[in-house]
């Protein structure tokens, strides 16, 4: 049963080049905003033991995510002057070079965007439980950990 | 009581499981549920996650309540 209170950040494989032109275009009618601050989280195509990771496909405790980054952005508002803050996490299958992480962060001022984005992606990464799985090109896999 | 473990990714397939329901005596707390499931998950032991009860880690010793949700989490690889 997934509860429907939070804000859903998941979208279904890698998100796009064009979902994240399109969040900067819909920002240009809020002229309060002065800067903009936005982290992509890539896939790399690490090489481990002479195999290379192909993809890594993303799961989750959705219930406890989905109240973990709603924590996470109330305490970046508490923190920070911000205008607007988005999100956007991957879930399945990103292939190497693919985005998995979109964080987009809004304020007057520069300063306040690019701290909060920094917070934003240090507490994901820290706390948000989500799990990769890094899939190699003989079928072979190993689970990812966030260093 | 009953409660709800769910397993999430590496411990999830060392188990062979991704949730199950699991019988306990009331007043039970999560250290007494992981005896039970190192008992019956030996290799349990060989593995690194943490504990979060009803969406909330937690790494000290907390109480369970009936039909409380229990997940065992391995390393995070968000982001």
């Amino acid at each position: 049963m997934t509860e429907t209170k939070y804000k859903n950040v998941f979208v279904e494989g890698p998100i796009t080049p064009e979902k994240i032109a399109t969040s900067i275009a819909h920002h240009q009618v809020k002229t309060q905003i002065g800067a903009h601050d936005i982290f992509l989280g890539q896939v790399r195509a690490d090489e481990i033991e002479g195999k290379t990771v192909q993809a890594i496909d993303y799961s989750a405790y959705e219930d406890m995510a989905l109240k973990v980054f709603h924590e996470i952005r109330e305490s970046a508002f508490d923190k920070f002057d911000l205008t607007c803050m988005h999100i956007y996490h991957s879930k399945g299958i990103v292939k190497s070079g693919e985005i998995c992480l979109f964080v987009f962060t809004s304020s007057a001022h520069r300063k306040e965007a690019m701290d909060a984005c920094r917070y934003i992606v240090e507490e994901i990464k820290e706390k948000a439980p989500v799990f990769g799985k890094e899939l190699f090109e003989d079928d072979s896999h190993q689970w990812k950990v966030n260093k | 009581m009953k409660v709800h473990v769910v397993y999430f990714a590496q411990v999830a397939e060392k188990i062979g499981l991704s949730k199950e329901e699991i019988e306990l005596p009331d007043g039970s707390n999560s250290t007494d549920l992981l005896t039970v499931l190192y008992n019956k998950y030996p290799m349990l032991r060989d593995l690194t996650f943490k504990v979060a009860v009803d969406h909330e880690l937690s790494n000290r010793q907390l109480a369970l309540k009936p039909d409380c949700e229990v997940a065992l989490l391995p390393p995070f690889a968000g982001g």
